[in-house]
């Protein structure tokens, strides 16, 4: 494919001779979308319009170089020689320095894409494009309309180079606030998910004290119907303690006190958060961690995001099932040094096709919905020690994800 | 058949073994020994002596030791791989998926559930071991292991392993199931012969095609399922399937 730039770019310049421009843009455009079918439209073409302007105006500023160097005569004389190679070779340079300046950005947008307002990316865009325009625009200006030397052209390409440079600066100034603002915002929901964890602890907690202040009394109680030696009293007195005393303390909601084991602290918000949520809605929770899980090898944001989405939608499904409920079970295989999550879920009767959940658009819930999955199906991609198991069979819907740790190398 | 009761309270001891006793004789189920006690060494010891047709009921928490039961397991595991274990305790500490997993424990029984359902428990798991014994033959499974994942699944149930578009995540594509993880499609067709490469991006389960649609270049596994095949790989495909069928049939 890389081959054929260059002869479709030559086609193209002989049917559009100024306008060639043109040619490689819309090849980026055509090549982004079969690539990058992910990226947003936006992404594709900043790509394009980018690396069609910056190579063309760092050749031509260096052809200007040239230019004033060995004059004009000469110029014209080596015009092609100069063309093939001083003038791409040192494009090329410089792009590959400035690549490495907004790479970081470039991928911190990818990877975030649905995080950023895309109008500011819209507004580089359009200024690049307009850029293009004026710069490849101006040879046909010069030679149709003004038939001499454009006399703002030498302070044009100057002016260029400048946008350029501005534009990698705003990139990374807007970037780096970008992931601030997104870092601020998960410490919010980190704080507001172990704020609510703590308050379910602490109804427990007084829930256990009350209990144990009314221990006192029903040992006392308990005594006095065996003073009686009546059998029948003691059974009787024996049945209602267990009726109003017993039941308190096999409540569901002492599930929450196995989240304990789990101590990686943003997660086990997030676990507890989504635990309370499906309690609200009525859906019975069971909640295994008998092992002690921590440093999971696994960047937290990424954990984080992928966690809140299985269980979001794990919440979602078994809300529509006819018999609710979700299971989450966190185990490590030591011998395998392996930390799995499984979370299961009732669903209704549709049957699912699980080789298309994962895809961009596709949902069970309508358009617009299918992000969930195919988000995580991205985050997986930057994780060798990831694999996830998803299975669905007889009405439960099953997703294991299994955390390895990562043998050195 | 023998019978293994590890409990440390003696009160709830007595009691299963009253009820196992009474299940036993209501079935006319014969058992070889009863193994009641408290101490988990003794249990061991027994263990070792007789691997036959074993049933285990231990309590998890013994003698203040929170998670002795699930040690004393997988030290059984080590000597039984197939004796029904089934773990008698408290509400709270219920964790059926985990011990499932970690020690392949069939059950779990509330101490403070009714009788009735206890009892009722108990019977499902006498017979589960015996009808288990009935029909041994076990399923096979495909495991897969690497330096990045390991997982398990019914080998049946593979159809297809496909290439995702990032380089070495694989997708295994089965009946009701789909795993995403780390390797090459050349580690995978080496893993067992059933397992053929049919196109650059798919090696297929050659068990479970249904039909290989020449003109189109498609396997097809069920209505639902489908993959490409590459021309040239038809008729090696087609010979393999074959040979694979003929040492099916003479098994």
């Amino acid at each position: 494919m890389a081959i054929s730039l260059p002869l479709i770019s030559f086609i193209g310049y002989l049917l559009l001779n100024y306008w060639v421009f043109v040619v490689p843009i819309s090849y980026f455009l055509i090549i982004g979308k079969i690539i990058k079918r992910d990226s947003s439209n936006n992404m594709i073409w900043f790509y394009s319009i980018y690396s069609t302007f910056s190579y063309a105006v760092f050749a031509y500023s260096m052809n200007a170089t040239i230019l004033f160097f060995i004059g004009e005569d000469t110029f014209t004389q080596y015009m092609y020689l100069i063309n093939m190679t001083i003038s791409p070779i040192f494009s090329m340079i410089c792009n590959l320095i400035l690549l490495r300046l907004i790479r970081p950005s470039v991928y911190f947008l990818e990877k975030y894409k649905e995080n950023w307002n895309q109008f500011f990316l819209l507004f580089i865009n359009i200024l690049l494009t307009l850029c293009c325009i004026i710069q490849f625009g101006n040879y046909w200006i010069e030679r149709y309309l003004i038939k001499d030397e454009n006399p703002i052209r030498k302070y044009l390409i100057a002016i260029f180079i400048l946008v350029i440079v501005l534009l990698v600066i705003y990139l990374n100034i807007k970037t780096r606030q970008l992931d601030k603002q997104r870092i601020q915002q998960l410490k919010d929901n980190q704080l507001a998910d172990l704020t609510s964890y703590v308050q379910q602890i602490e109804a427990m907690y007084s829930e256990l004290r009350s209990f144990r202040h009314d221990y006192h009394n029903v040992m006392i109680s308990l005594n006095q119907s065996i003073k009686t030696k009546d059998l029948s009293v003691i059974e009787d007195t024996y049945a209602r303690i267990l009726e109003t005393e017993g039941i308190v303390l096999e409540d569901d909601h002492y599930a929450l006190g196995k989240l304990n084991n789990l101590k990686t602290l943003p997660i086990k918000g997030i676990f507890s958060t989504h635990i309370i949520q499906a309690w609200q809605k009525n859906i019975p929770v069971h909640l295994e961690i008998e092992d002690i899980i921590q440093d999971e090898p696994i960047e937290v944001l990424d954990y984080v995001r992928i966690t809140s989405i299985l269980l979001d939608n794990a919440i979602e499904a078994a809300e529509d099932a006819e018999n609710p409920f979700v299971t989450i079970v966190f185990l490590k295989n030591k011998k395998e040094k392996e930390i799995q999550l499984t979370i299961e879920n009732s669903c209704s009767d549709e049957p699912i096709d699980i080789v298309r959940i994962f895809d961009k658009d596709f949902s069970t819930k309508g358009k617009n919905r299918g992000l969930g999955l195919a988000t995580i199906q991205t985050i997986l991609q930057n994780y060798t020690n990831l694999s996830l198991q998803t299975e669905y069979q007889d009405g439960v819907f099953r997703q294991i994800l299994m955390i390895k740790e990562e043998i050195p190398r | 058949m023998n019978i293994f009761l590890l409990e440390d309270d003696i009160m709830h001891q007595q009691r299963l073994e009253l009820v196992i006793r009474e299940i036993l004789l209501e079935k006319r189920w014969p058992a070889k020994s009863i193994v009641t006690t408290a101490r988990p060494e003794t249990l061991l010891k027994k263990v070792q002596e007789t691997v036959d047709q074993n049933i285990y009921f231990l309590d998890i928490e013994i003698n203040g030791e929170k998670k002795k039961g699930l040690e004393i397991a997988s030290q059984i595991r080590t000597m039984d791989p197939y004796g029904v274990i089934v773990f008698i305790t408290t509400h709270s500490e219920f964790a059926p998926i985990t011990y499932a997993y970690k020690v392949s424990a069939f059950d779990f029984i509330a101490k403070d559930s009714p009788i009735d359902t206890i009892k009722q428990h108990l019977v499902d798991c006498f017979e589960n071991l015996l009808n288990n014994r009935a029909s041994e033959k076990k399923e096979e499974t495909f495991f897969f292991s690497n330096q990045h994942s390991n997982f398990q699944v019914p080998f049946s149930d593979i159809l297809y392993f496909e290439t995702t578009e990032i380089s070495h995540k694989l997708r295994l594509i089965c009946k009701s199931r789909l795993v995403n993880f780390y390797a090459t499609l050349g580690e995978i067709e080496s893993l067992d012969e059933r397992f053929f490469k049919v196109h650059r991006s798919f090696v297929v389960n050659l068990e479970n095609i249904a039909q290989i649609d020449r003109s189109e270049g498609v396997v097809y596994f069920d209505q639902n399922h489908s993959c490409l095949i590459s021309r040239r790989k038809i008729r090696p495909a087609l010979e393999k399937m074959n040979a694979i069928n003929q040492i099916f049939q003479k098994k």
